[in-house]
C-alpha cells in the first residue's frame, strides 16, 4: 500500500500521537466551538455548554488513541457527535432529577426539541455547525496573508453584501481591484477549507 | 509579445491564475482594470469563486453569533486547550503503578496489563484503558477502567493470579460471574461482561461503576444507622437478594464491604456475587482467602456444611445488626472464636443494646439469625416485604422506593411463594446452574430516576414445572428450534415465511420458517438483552432495542444497519407506527419517544413512572398503547400529544404486554397479575378478565381476526383465549417461563419463545 503524502497527515493521526501539542491547539480551535453551540442550541445554558465542550474535548483526548483501530464505527467527527450527544443526554437526564424552579421547561424536552434553524434534524444540524466552524477557522488562518485593504474589500463586499463601487469608494480602490481582491480571498478560502477537511478526513 | 488590449476579455484559465496570484504583475494589473469594467468578467469572477460563497454566509453567521466576551465559553476554550497540551506532554511516561503507590506496590501486581501510550491511564486490559486501581478484595484486584466502545468508566476486576493458576477457582469464577451477568437488579451492581485477558490469560469482570462507598466505610464514617436507615438497607438488600436468588445465585459472602450505597441516592448494590465460592476450594491459609468473611458467615457455613441461599439471610441479617448497633453480633478475638460464637452463642436482641431500637426490627433481625436455617425468613422476598410494610407503617416510604413485592404483595392470592422458592432451589442444586452461557444483561445507568423494577419481574420468572405435569405438553409445534443465545425475549414475523428472534445473549437472528434454520445473524450482536423486534409493515426494516439503551434498525434486504442511536437510559420496546413514519421506543426511565423517523427528532411522551415495557400503534396508527411498570396502560392521541392520554389502571402490579386487535376497537394487555385483560380500546373500559397464567403473564398477541389472544407466562405455559368468552382454545406447556407470545398476520401461525430458549411456532386452527 502506497505511503499518504507527508502532507496530509490527518489531524487524527496526528492526535493520535499523544504528544502533537499543536494538533491538540488545532484541535481544540477546530471542534470545541461546535461543541459549544450544538449544546447552547440544545438549549443548554453558558456555563453548562462550556463544561460539557470541555468534558467532551477531554473524553476525545482520552479516546484519540483508539480511534484508528475501528474504522467501522464511521468518520471521526460522527464519532464525535455521537459522544458530544451522548453527553447532552446524559447532562439533561441529571439536570431532569434535580429539583426545578417551576417555570423552567423540561430536559428532555429541551434536548428532543427542534432547534429553530434545523429542518431536518440534529445530525445535519451538527454537520452544519462544523462546516461554519470549519469556514470561520479557515478566516482566521489565512487573513494574516492578505494586505488589511484586499481583506477589507472582501469583507465588506462577501460577507457584509456592500457593493464593489460603494466599498472601491470607501477603501480608495477601483472596483477592478476590489472584485478581484474579494475573488482571491474566496479562492483561498475554498482551498484552506478543503485543505482543513482533507486534514480531518485522510 | 504585445499585451492584449483591456478591452479584451481574457481566457478563464488567466481568470483563475489571477485569484491564485500566478500572473505577472503586469498582466495583473491590466486584467484588474479590465474586470472594474467588464461586467461579463465580474460575473465569471462570480461563478469561479461560487463554491466559497458558502463560506462568506458563515462568516456572517460566525461574526453574529459569536459568544460574548463573559460567555463561559473562552475560559473553557482556554482550559481545555492548556489541559490537553499538559496531557500531551506527559504522554510519553507510561505511569509506574509501583512507584505511584509505594505502599501497596508489593501487594498489587498489575504486571498483567499491557503498556498503554494514552495520557493518564497505568495500562491496558483487552479492550479497557485502565486509570487507576479502585480497590483490592480477597479475589483479586478492581480497577477504575474506560470502555472506549461505549465510552463509559466501568469496573474491572480481574482474578487474582495466584487463585487464576487454580483451575477450579478459575472455573468458578468465570461461571459464577457469568450467572452474576445473567440477572440484572437495580439493587445488585449489574456485571456487563466476563471475559479472558489474551494476552496474560486471567479471567475478569467488567462491572457497573458504582460511586458512592461501601457500608463499611459509611460505617466508620458516621457509626450506626437510624432505624428508617435500616430498614431501607434490608429493603434493598433482599430486594437485590431475592433477584439474585432466583437467578440461581447465592453470594456467600454478604458483608459491609460488599454492600454499596450510591452517592445521592443511597440506593443499595450489592457485589461481589458468588466470588467467594470460587476461592472456596483452594485451601490458602492467607488472610483474605477465607470464602466469607467470618463476622457474617452463618453457622452452617461456618461448620463447613453444605448451605443454601438462606446463607445469605443470615449474612444479612449480621449485617443490619451492625449496622443499627455499630458492631457486628459475633465478635472475638481470633476468627476461630468468632465462628465458634456464631455457632453457639446468641447475641442479645437489638433492642435490648439500644432501646431505641423499635422491637419489630429487633425481632426482624433475631428472626434472620436462627441458627437453623428453617427458622429464618425462607425467602429474601418475605425479608424485603416485612421491611417495606415497616417502612409504609412508619411513612419513611415514597411510592417510588416500594419494591413491587411489597406494594402487590397481599394483590396476588394462592401464592406460596417461599414453597416455591424452595422447590426452586433443591432442583437448581440438583440440576446446577442451567443457563450459564447467558451472556451479560447490560447496564442500568447510574444516576436517573429510581424506576420501580419489580422484584417479581425476577424473583417469578422461574417457576418450576407444576408437581404433576401431564405427560403431553399440548399440541405438537410445526416448528422447533433450539436456540443457543439464552433466553428469548422478542420474536416477530417478517415476510416470506421468515422470523426475527431476539436474545438474551443480545443476538438478533433471522430464521426461516421452511427449511427450519438460521438465516442470518445481525451485527452488530445489541449490548445486552435483546428486549424488543418490530418490522415495519412493508417488511424492509427492523428495530431492535437492547439493555444497554441502543435503538438499532436494520434495513431487512441488505442487512445493514440503517440506523443506530443511544437512548438515555435502557429501553423495553420500539415499535413502527403502520405507515413506517414514525418509530416508538418506551425506556426504563418512565419516557416514550415517538420519533420521526425522516427527521430523527423525537417527540417525548411522559405520563408512566418507571419501565414502559410494551407499546402498541392502533392499526390506523392514531393512537399508541404503552404498558408501564406502574400498573398503568396509556392509550395517547397522536393527533394531539400534548394532551392526557387514556389511563387504564385495573391492572394489579406491572403491565408487560399491550397489543391492538386488528380493527382497533380492542386492546388487550397482560402483566405481573398474571391476567389477560380485554379493553374497549376508545372508551378505555374492561371487557373481558381472562385469569391466564400462573405468576407473571409476559406477552400477548391478537390473533384469527381480533377474536382470540395468544398469552405466555411464568408458569411455561402458551394460552390461547376466544376473546368473547375468555375460553381457552389451546394450550401448550413448555416446562420453562414463556417471554413472547406472536401470532403472524395470517393469524393462525402462531410462535413463543422464553427462558429455555427455544422457538416453537404452531398452527393453531
Amino acid at each position: 500500500m502506497a505511503e499518504p503524502p507527508l502532507t496530509r497527515v490527518s489531524l487524527l493521526a496526528r492526535l493520535r500521537d499523544g504528544r502533537d501539542a499543536d494538533a491538540w491547539r488545532e484541535f481544540v480551535q477546530l471542534y470545541g466551538p461546535v461543541v459549544y453551540r450544538f449544546a447552547r442550541n440544545r438549549g443548554l445554558q453558558d456555563a453548562d455548554a462550556a463544561d460539557l465542550m470541555q468534558d467532551v474535548l477531554r473524553s476525545v483526548a482520552r479516546n484519540a488513541g483508539r480511534l484508528e483501530y475501528d474504522p467501522g464505527r464511521g468518520t471521526f467527527r460522527g464519532w464525535l457527535y455521537t459522544v458530544t450527544r451522548n453527553k447532552i443526554y446524559n447532562f439533561l437526564s441529571s439536570q431532569k432529577s434535580r429539583p426545578r424552579a417551576s417555570g423552567e421547561e423540561d430536559a428532555q424536552e429541551r434536548l428532543d426539541a427542534t432547534p429553530a434553524r434545523a429542518e431536518d434534524g440534529p445530525e445535519a444540524e451538527w454537520e452544519r455547525e462544523y462546516q461554519r466552524r470549519l469556514s470561520a477557522r479557515a478566516m482566521e488562518r489565512v487573513r494574516g496573508e492578505f494586505q488589511p485593504a484586499t481583506w477589507q474589500a472582501f469583507w465588506q463586499t462577501a460577507v457584509e453584501g456592500k457593493t464593489a463601487a460603494e466599498v472601491g469608494a470607501d477603501l480608495k480602490m477601483t472596483t477592478g481591484a476590489v472584485y478581484v481582491a474579494k475573488s482571491r480571498v474566496l479562492a483561498r478560502l475554498r482551498d484552506e477549507v478543503k485543505r482543513l477537511m482533507d486534514a480531518e478526513d485522510a | 509579445m504585445s499585451l492584449p488590449t483591456t478591452t479584451d476579455c481574457p481566457p478563464i484559465t488567466d481568470l483563475e491564475r489571477l485569484l491564485r496570484g500566478r500572473l505577472s504583475e503586469a498582466r495583473t494589473t491590466a486584467l484588474t482594470e479590465h474586470i472594474g469594467g467588464c461586467h461579463d468578467c465580474q460575473q465569471r469572477l462570480e461563478s469561479l469563486t461560487a463554491p466559497a460563497h458558502g463560506i462568506a454566509e458563515d462568516l456572517r453567521d460566525f461574526t453574529r453569533n459569536t459568544p460574548p466576551s463573559d460567555s463561559a465559553y473562552w475560559k473553557a476554550l482556554a482550559a481545555a486547550e492548556e489541559n490537553l497540551r499538559a496531557t500531551a506532554a506527559l504522554a510519553p511516561a507510561p505511569a509506574d503503578p509501583a512507584s505511584a503507590d509505594p505502599a501497596s506496590a508489593g501487594e498489587l501486581r498489575l504486571d498483567f496489563l499491557q503498556p498503554c501510550q494514552e495520557p493518564g491511564r497505568i495500562g491496558k486490559l483487552g479492550r479497557f484503558g485502565i486509570l487507576r486501581v479502585i480497590g483490592r478484595g480477597g479475589m483479586g484486584v478492581v480497577l477504575y477502567a474506560h470502555d472506549p466502545h461505549l465510552d463509559r468508566d466501568v469496573a474491572v476486576k480481574v482474578i487474582d493470579p495466584r487463585l487464576a493458576d487454580n483451575e477450579v477457582a478459575r472455573q468458578r469464577f468465570c461461571r459464577e460471574a457469568r450467572s452474576a451477568a445473567a440477572v440484572t437488579h437495580e439493587n445488585l451492581v449489574a456485571v456487563y461482561q466476563v471475559d479472558e485477558d489474551e494476552a496474560s490469560g486471567l479471567p475478569y469482570l467488567v462491572m457497573q461503576l458504582v460511586s458512592g462507598e461501601s457500608l463499611e466505610q459509611r460505617l466508620r464514617r458516621v457509626g450506626p444507622l437510624s432505624v428508617t436507615e435500616v430498614a431501607r438497607l434490608g429493603m434493598q438488600a433482599a430486594a437485590g437478594l431475592a433477584a439474585a436468588h432466583a437467578g440461581g445465585l447465592i453470594h456467600r459472602d454478604i458483608k459491609p464491604a460488599n454492600i454499596l450505597l450510591e452517592a445521592g441516592t443511597d440506593r443499595v448494590k450489592l457485589t461481589d456475587f458468588g466470588l467467594a465460592y470460587a476461592a472456596e476450594d483452594v485451601k490458602l491459609t492467607r488472610s483474605g482467602f477465607i470464602a466469607g468473611s467470618p463476622l457474617y458467615m452463618a453457622p452452617e457455613q461456618a461448620r463447613g456444611e453444605a448451605i443454601d441461599y438462606r446463607a445469605d439471610l443470615f449474612s444479612l441479617g449480621s449485617v443490619l445488626y451492625e449496622a443499627a448497633v455499630g458492631h457486628p453480633p459475633f465478635e472475638a478475638k481470633t476468627p476461630l472464636a468468632v465462628l465458634r460464637r456464631i455457632c453457639d452463642d446468641t447475641p442479645p436482641p437489638l433492642h435490648k443494646v439500644n432501646p431505641a431500637i423499635p422491637r419489630w426490627l429487633s425481632q426482624t433481625v433475631e428472626r434472620l439469625l436462627a441458627k437453623n436455617p428453617d427458622d429464618r425468613y425462607q425467602s429474601a422476598s418475605e425479608v424485603a416485604e416485612t421491611f417495606a410494610a415497616a417502612l409504609a407503617r412508619e411513612h419513611a416510604l415514597s411510592p417510588l422506593d416500594l419494591p413491587a413485592s411489597a406494594c402487590a404483595a397481599a394483590g396476588r392470592s394462592g401464592h406460596a411463594p417461599q414453597a416455591r422458592h424452595l422447590t426452586r432451589w433443591k432442583s437448581l442444586l440438583c440440576r446446577g446452574l442451567p443457563w450459564l452461557g447467558g451472556a451479560a444483561l447490560g447496564a442500568f445507568l447510574l444516576g436517573l430516576l429510581w424506576s420501580p423494577e419489580p422484584v417479581e419481574r425476577v424473583v417469578r420468572v422461574e417457576v418450576p414445572a407444576p408437581p404433576a405435569p401431564p405427560p403431553e405438553p399440548g399440541p405438537a409445534p410445526r416448528a422447533v428450534f433450539p436456540g443457543e443465545s439464552g433466553a428469548l425475549w422478542a420474536v416477530t414475523f417478517l415476510p416470506g415465511d421468515r422470523l426475527a428472534l431476539g436474545a438474551e445473549d443480545g443476538s438478533v437472528k433471522i430464521t426461516d420458517l421452511r427449511r427450519a434454520s438460521v438465516l442470518k445473524t445481525l451485527e452488530p450482536r445489541q449490548n445486552g438483552t435483546a428486549w424488543s423486534l418490530d418490522v415495519s409493515a412493508d417488511g424492509k426494516f427492523l428495530a431492535a432495542t437492547c439493555d444497554d439503551s441502543r435503538v438499532t434498525v436494520w434495513n431487512l434486504e441488505t442487512f445493514a444497519v440503517t440506523y443506530s442511536f443511544p437512548q438515555p437510559t435502557s429501553t423495553k420496546a420500539a415499535v413502527f407506527n403502520p405507515d413506517g413514519s414514525k418509530l416508538a421506543t418506551g425506556d426504563r426511565n418512565s419516557t416514550i419517544r415517538l420519533w420521526d423517523i425522516a427527521a430523527e427528532i423525537p417527540t417525548p411522551l411522559l405520563g408512566h413512572r418507571g419501565t414502559v415495557n410494551a407499546l402498541a400503534f392502533s392499526p390506523d396508527g392514531s393512537r399508541l398503547a404503552s404498558a408501564g411498570s406502574d400498573g398503568t396502560v396509556k392509550v395517547w392521541h397522536l393527533d394531539d400529544t400534548t394532551a392526557d392520554p387514556m389511563t387504564l389502571d385495573l391492572h394489579k402490579g406491572p403491565v408487560y404486554g399491550v397489543a391492538f386487535g386488528p380493527d382497533g376497537s380492542r386492546l388487550a394487555t397482560t402483566g405481573w397479575d398474571g391476567t389477560v385483560r380485554i379493553w374497549d380500546a376508545h372508551r378505555g373500559t374492561q371487557v373481558q378478565t381472562i385469569k391466564a397464567h400462573d405468576g407473571d403473564s409476559w406477552s400477548v398477541s391478537f390473533g384469527h381476526d381480533g377474536q382470540t389472544v395468544a398469552s405466555g407466562g411464568s408458569d411455561g405455559f402458551v394460552r390461547v383465549w376466544e376473546v368473547e368468552s375468555g375460553r381457552e382454545l389451546f394450550s401448550y406447556r413448555t416446562g420453562r417461563a414463556v417471554h413472547v407470545v406472536r401470532f403472524a398476520k395470517d393469524g393462525t401461525t402462531l410462535a413463543a419463545g422464553g427462558r429455555d430458549g427455544t422457538l416453537r411456532v404452531w398452527d393453531v386452527k
